[in-house]
């Protein structure tokens, strides 16, 4: 994205769209989550160190080119809406074994779209978690300096 | 007061724009440099770094063609460009590509000898010299190449001495700070949304900010960006109907042996006997970067944790296909599609064999292809018999090197002219790989600039 989320200097479908994507993220953390799991060096506890990989990819997610956003919205929500079905409950109440399921038969599906969400997730993830480990730090630090004459 | 008007407003800071604001300003001219992405020169981050993706990428490097299979393709958006996130290899443009240009687009004034000229202009002002630390990982392509009897030389980079040995030189590092110091103004954080034409001059209009206003502009935002904002400004006769790249696919190899390690070095090593436009080099290989290529393999972290030092990816390109880029009314990021065509794919197919046995004769154990269902093979007739069961739609294909969106030349498909001035658009120009006429073949910066140096030399001629 180019400007904050609800920044006026946003479109107005651009800026939709940033916030569909902010209200989606928490799937695709879960989904992150699953794929952390296969990810982490040996001896590192998944419901504990995760943590760094998960912002990484949340911050990915938040400034993905649109084009693409829209299509991995469009995966996130039939990803929630399989797991709901299947579980009947909500996304956020769904046992855990039923969403990973789910992304595991998304990772060997037929349908090539939903394996490229799983190989999005997992690039993500593989990413991350072997840069971070190898002593990479990411930097929130803004890049300062608007004007220079 | 009133805001000033600048004689030339240049959008986009990558080597293209940099040029431009380098000669533009030396020659006196009031230039202003708008660059949508922040500073690079304000905070450090490590080369192909995370820190690096998240802040100098464009879309923290989440980008695709879309198409089948989909090209993954990576841009800079900061002070520099492209030229602070690659490595820094460079070419001339080859002379068979120029003479094909000159002749296909109707270039005028494109001859070998004044291209050679504004490159060695371009080599003097950056520095152009040997490649610094190789690779070890590199050097073992040059001894696969060797043992089948082929070549894979170094390619020379923007390199220049430094305090504590070679630097790689970048337009944040060379041509922006000359372009500053002859007084142009360089302002990181302004995105051009579009540009209109008023009586005297021309307005940028900018995301959050006032309008620039410049009696020239030069857009220079990269084979992406550039033809979508000429879109948006109402300018779409042949803009962005033309994307070509270098589509690339990979192969990580492991070895008996050490050849990678934390600051490796860069891959220089390049192998171009196979085509006219196919390339075989040595690709960035960290932990990070090896994660990501084997990410849909079992067991890739145990893998690469006991490992990833034997362990390094390594590509084949070509000059295949074509694509466009159009800009999504209400979007701020256009959508952009490309084909890589079939006989693109069976020659991405074939460098993959020929780069395989190239890495077993070097002591590769193992191969593992970029691609759907891919596993460790050992020998090159498993790896032959995995990659006849592959099409193109199974490639995990990449790309950092777009160009052609805005040919350049007489010709009727080019919205610009052979000097890149926008057809029927008096004071507006394009100056960066958007003007190439085509992909050309090699590590493209090294074009873009020459062909720059070339056209913003044009251009002050006529003020």
């Amino acid at each position: 994205m180019h400007a904050p989320v609800g920044s006026l200097a946003m479109p107005i479908p651009s800026r939709a769209l940033a916030e569909l994507s902010a209200r989606r993220r928490p799937v695709l953390e879960r989904c992150a989550a699953i794929a952390a799991r296969h990810w982490l060096a040996e001896g590192r506890d998944p419901a504990h160190d995760t943590g760094p990989v998960l912002a990484f990819v949340g911050r990915q997610h938040g400034r993905m080119n649109e084009v693409l956003a829209l299509g991995t919205n469009a995966l996130t929500i039939a990803f929630e809406a399989e797991v709901v079905a299947r579980s009947r409950q909500r996304f956020a109440d769904a046992p855990d074994d039923v969403v990973e399921a789910v992304f595991t038969r998304w990772r060997t599906s037929r349908i090539g779209r939903l394996r490229d969400y799983v190989r999005f997730v997992d690039s993500l993830v593989s990413y991350a978690a072997l840069a971070l480990d190898s002593g990479e730090l990411p930097d929130a630090t803004a890049d300062g300096g608007t004007v220079a004459a | 007061m009133s805001d000033p008007t600048f004689d030339i407003a240049v959008i986009g800071s990558g080597p293209g724009g940099a040029v431009t604001a380098w000669k533009a300003a030396e020659a006196g001219a009031s230039v202003i440099v708008l660059e949508e992405g922040p500073d690079s020169r304000a905070v450090g981050r490590p080369q192909f770094s995370l820190s690096q993706l998240e802040h100098w990428y464009r879309s923290g490097g989440l980008q695709a063609a879309i198409g089948t299979p989909a090209v993954a393709f990576a841009e800079g958006r900061c002070v520099g460009g492209g030229s602070e996130i690659n490595s820094g290899l460079y070419h001339r443009l080859p002379d068979e590509v120029s003479q094909r240009w000159r002749e296909q687009y109707q270039v005028d004034a494109f001859d070998a000898a004044e291209l050679a000229a504004h490159a060695a202009a371009i080599e003097d002002a950056v520095t152009v010299g040997d490649a610094g630390a190789v690779s070890v990982a590199s050097q073992r392509l040059a001894a696969g190449a060797a043992a089948n009897g082929w070549a894979a030389p170094p390619t020379a980079r923007f390199m220049a001495d430094g305090p504590s040995g070679p630097e790689r030189q970048t337009m944040s590092r060379t041509l922006i700070p000359r372009a500053v110091a002859a007084g142009a103004v360089v302002r990181a954080g302004s995105r051009a949304r579009r540009v209109r034409r008023h009586d005297a001059f021309w307005a940028v209009e900018i995301d959050g900010a006032p309008p620039v206003r410049a009696r020239r502009v030069v857009v220079a935002a990269g084979a992406v960006q550039t033809p979508a904002l000429l879109q948006r400004s109402g300018i779409r006769r042949h803009v962005g109907a033309t994307l070509r790249m270098h589509p690339m696919a990979k192969i990580t190899a492991i070895f008996a042996d050490q050849v990678n390690d934390h600051g490796m070095g860069v891959g220089v090593h390049q192998m171009k006997q196979f085509g006219p436009s196919v390339q075989l080099g040595c690709s960035i290989s960290s932990p990070g970067y090896l994660g990501m290529a084997l990410a849909e393999l079992d067991g890739a972290r145990q893998m690469i944790d006991a490992d990833w030092r034997r362990m390094a990816t390594y590509y084949t390109s070509n000059a295949s296909g074509v694509g466009r880029v159009r800009a999504v009314p209400g979007l701020d990021d256009p959508l952009v599609t490309f084909s890589v065509g079939r006989e693109g794919a069976a020659e991405l197919l074939d460098g993959l064999r020929v780069l395989g046995r190239c890495l077993f004769d070097a002591g590769a154990t193992e191969l593992i292809v970029g691609a759907n269902g891919a596993r460790p093979v050992s020998t090159y007739d498993a790896l032959d018999g995995f990659l006849a069961t592959r099409s193109a739609g199974d490639l995990a294909l990449m790309t950092v090197h777009l160009a052609g969106t805005c040919p350049m030349g007489a010709a009727r498909v080019c919205p610009v002219d052979s000097w890149g001035r926008v057809k029927g658009a008096y004071g507006l120009y394009v100056n960066d790989a958007s003007m190439l006429c085509g992909a050309p073949t090699v590590n493209p910066q090294g074009s873009i600039m020459a062909v720059a140096h070339r056209n913003v030399l044009h251009l002050l001629d006529e003020m």
